[in-house]
């Protein structure tokens, strides 16, 4: 067995075909029950090809144009599908898409203002973000309208400023970060408030930063994987959220990243390709891109450097404009 | 995929699945066409209503589907139809109630199957706040029942809690009592309160649970620091509440039936680290006797005094603990999760209380040298027994070694 472990390696050909071919599964009910994914699945495809340095098998004007017939004319925003109402969610995915490929461009003045307003129209009085019209709050919208609203340049003092003191008031006795005040520390949460603090160069707004580094830490169980909860069961997307959340507090080395490479590696499938939440599990492009980004944080495996802020290649956002604009 | 094994199908089993398939994904495409159809043509009838449910039943996370249901009650089912087909006008908001409590139960059916679909959530609470008589008595029983087959369910907690909050301020705008604070509003933070401790009775490894019921305290101190009134009706049923320092002592006795049963559980220890050595408590300790304006300073020191006194008496509690463990341990392994929080400890006094340490109180400066020598001791004995987290440990070790040179 510990022989069979040192010789696990990232089956990266198999992940590339299996991303590449799965906009050819229409044969299968769950594939269309997943439309309202699409834009998503796109951007966990793309920046996983990305990582393994083949961002080029996805034919980048079909990208664009499938982007482009998203937007919802109605909001502003863009949808996960044609058809699909514009959602802070589906909109972040279709600019980081768009930014990935170098084709922001493609957005006219007048497509840029309607998601700024779009944006900027979902934030309440309190700092925090709807993900649509229909209300429903959650610290990870203010993580897709600040980030989606820095890609693009957009950033205002007067959607800033709020939006920090709402993140601080959903920070717990654990260190940790719930989707509201009052919400149970959640490391996926953690990720997106650490993350959106990280873009507005604020993260001297979090309270104890020792403290949410043990936190962070003790996500990592006896198997080397990481839980989202105390006494959850690990799962490979939080390999991204609990590793880029201690990489933003420069606590990278606070858990085992060989033991988390194993886990990684097991959750592969090794015949068809692509990752699962745990050892044996059915695998998706979600924990196929979440396993790849950790291993990339975590310099394995000769993979394109991943920025811990963005989830997008660090070659990519190194080109943004930051936080606070100087001009 | 969340939780679904992998399976390896068979030939034959993947060609029954592909035709299987082939039926469903022609129904699911038919009706995902009709409903798009209608919405394009803003038909907000009983008729694309119905096709919407057929939909949202077979796939719940589709969200436009959601919105579009939301504007089919608002653009049709919630008007007055005046004088339509029926020529009759009884239909007014009065209806409202009815046709969403049937939502809610359409609803109901969807979370038993899909428990944490946030999209449903959203819905129910939307149900709640475009309904002039929302009955939050029964979600409340229905959040119960959830937490009762889930306890963990975040969804659930955070249901919970934005019911509570709902009815708070329902019944805030119904009575105002000049205190500012209405006795029913109060009464539930402590019916949360003791409802945690139900759940922490019947399994203490309910971090959630712990997590709301830190947010209770804090809650219900700050009220009782407010209202001499609302104080009295708490310690009717909750005497711990009495002071903080006591509410303390009280708590830590009640939980340490928790560690003692197990040892190696995160969901207690997290909490008792939050008891011994956040600023919640501990400051909420400090400016406990302050109704006695005279010698303020002396009194602040009387109570670190205290809560130092309390700190030690619980480090050396959790070394017996220690001491039992390591000798049921096969290989006398120090237990991770006691020393884990001796160190928080021992940092916390090293933060807070570390000018009242050095004092000339010869019993504290020796106990001062002695801390960190046992500090230092725990950090090397995790570096081996907790190696996954080596490099934390380190990090300390280096951090409190540099300031303990200062000293």
């Amino acid at each position: 067995m510990a022989h069979q472990q040192h010789e696990l390696t990232l089956f990266k050909e198999k992940h590339i075909q299996y991303i590449v071919n799965l906009n050819t599964k229409d044969k299968s009910y769950e594939y269309w029950l997943t439309e309202h994914l699409r834009m998503n699945g796109l951007y966990w495809g793309l920046t996983a090809l990305y990582l393994l340095g083949s961002q080029n098998s996805l034919d980048k004007e079909d990208v664009i144009s499938f982007v482009l017939s998203c937007k919802d004319p109605v909001n502003g925003g863009f949808g996960a599908f044609p058809k699909h109402d514009g959602h802070l969610l589906s909109t972040l995915s279709a600019i980081q898409i768009l930014a990935t490929l170098d084709s922001l461009d493609v957005l006219n003045e007048e497509d840029i203002n309607d998601l700024v307003d779009f944006i900027i129209g979902l934030q309440l009085p309190n700092g925090s973000f709807q993900g649509d019209k229909y209300g429903e709050i959650d610290t990870r919208f203010i993580y897709t309208a600040i980030s989606s609203l820095s890609i693009l340049g957009k950033l205002t003092k007067k959607v800033v400023e709020p939006s920090l003191s709402f993140i601080k008031d959903c920070q717990n006795f654990d260190g940790g970060f719930g989707m509201v005040p009052g919400a149970e520390s959640h490391a996926a949460q953690v990720f997106t408030c650490l993350g959106t603090l990280a873009i507005l160069d604020r993260l001297d707004v979090i309270n104890d930063q020792n403290l949410l580094g043990w936190w962070l830490s003790e996500r990592q169980v006896a198997n080397g994987g990481l839980n989202g909860r105390p006494e959850k069961l690990p799962d490979v997307c939080y390999s991204w959220w609990v590793l880029s959340s201690l990489s933003i507090l420069n606590k990278l080395s606070w858990i085992d990243h060989r033991k988390l490479r194993q886990f990684i590696l097991h959750s592969q499938d090794s015949e068809n390709g692509g990752i699962s939440d745990r050892p044996d599990n059915q695998v998706d492009v979600y924990h196929t891109l979440f396993g790849i980004a950790g291993l990339s944080l975590m310099k394995f495996e000769n993979l394109v450097a991943i920025d811990p802020v963005y989830c997008m290649p660090i070659e990519i956002t190194k080109k943004f404009r930051r936080w606070p604009y100087t001009e | 995929m969340h939780g679904i094994k992998r399976e390896r199908l068979s030939e034959e089993a993947r060609r029954n699945k592909k035709l299987r398939d082939r039926a469903r994904i022609r129904n699911y495409k038919t009706l995902n066409a009709m409903v798009l159809v209608r919405r394009d043509k803003r038909d907000y009838s009983e008729d694309a209503f119905r096709l919407s449910t057929k939909l949202l039943d077979l796939n719940p996370e589709y969200y436009t589907i959601w919105n579009y249901r939301r504007e089919i009650f608002l653009n049709g089912l919630f008007q007055d139809p005046g004088d339509a087909a029926k020529g009759e006008t009884a239909v007014s908001n009065d209806m409202i109630p009815a046709i969403l409590e049937r939502e809610l139960k359409f609803l109901i059916v969807l979370l038993k199957r899909f428990p944490k679909c946030y999209w449903i959530w959203n819905h129910r609470m939307w149900c709640l706040e475009n309904n002039p008589k929302p009955k939050l008595n029964n979600e409340l029983a229905i959040v119960n029942k959830i937490l009762s087959l889930d306890s963990r369910n975040f969804h659930g907690w955070h249901y919970r809690r934005y019911i509570i909050g709902l009815i708070e301020s329902s019944n805030g705008s119904k009575s105002s009592t000049n205190s500012g604070i209405n006795a029913s509003g109060t009464e539930l933070s402590l019916s949360e309160f003791n409802y945690t401790t139900e759940l922490i009775n019947l399994n203490f490894s309910n971090f959630s649970a712990l997590h709301n019921r830190s947010k209770l305290i804090i809650k219900i101190f700050k009220k009782t620091n407010l209202d001499n009134q609302y104080k009295e009706a708490v310690l009717k049923t909750n005497p711990e509440f009495e002071n903080k320092l006591e509410f303390l002592t009280k708590e830590l006795d009640y939980f340490k039936n928790a560690i003692y049963t197990d040892p190696d559980d995160q969901s207690v220890w997290l909490y008792l680290r939050w008891l011994l050595c956040s600023n919640d408590l501990l400051n909420l300790s400090m400016d406990d006797n302050d109704n006695n304006n005279d010698n303020n300073n002396s009194n602040n020191n009387n109570n670190k005094l205290k809560i130092i006194k309390l700190l030690l008496l619980q480090i050396k509690d959790i070394n017996e603990l220690n001491d039992l463990e390591k000798s049921d341990d096969i290989n006398s392994l120090d237990n991770k999760w006691c020393l884990k929080i001796i160190i928080e400890i021992q940092m916390t006094l090293f933060d807070k209380f570390i000018d009242l340490l050095k004092t000339n109180d010869t019993n504290n400066s020796d106990y001062l040298t002695s801390l960190i020598t046992n500090f230092n001791q725990n950090l090397t004995t995790l570096i081996q027994i907790d190696p996954l987290r080596s490099n934390r440990y380190l990090d300390l070790q280096r951090i409190y070694n540099k300031r303990f040179e200062t000293l």
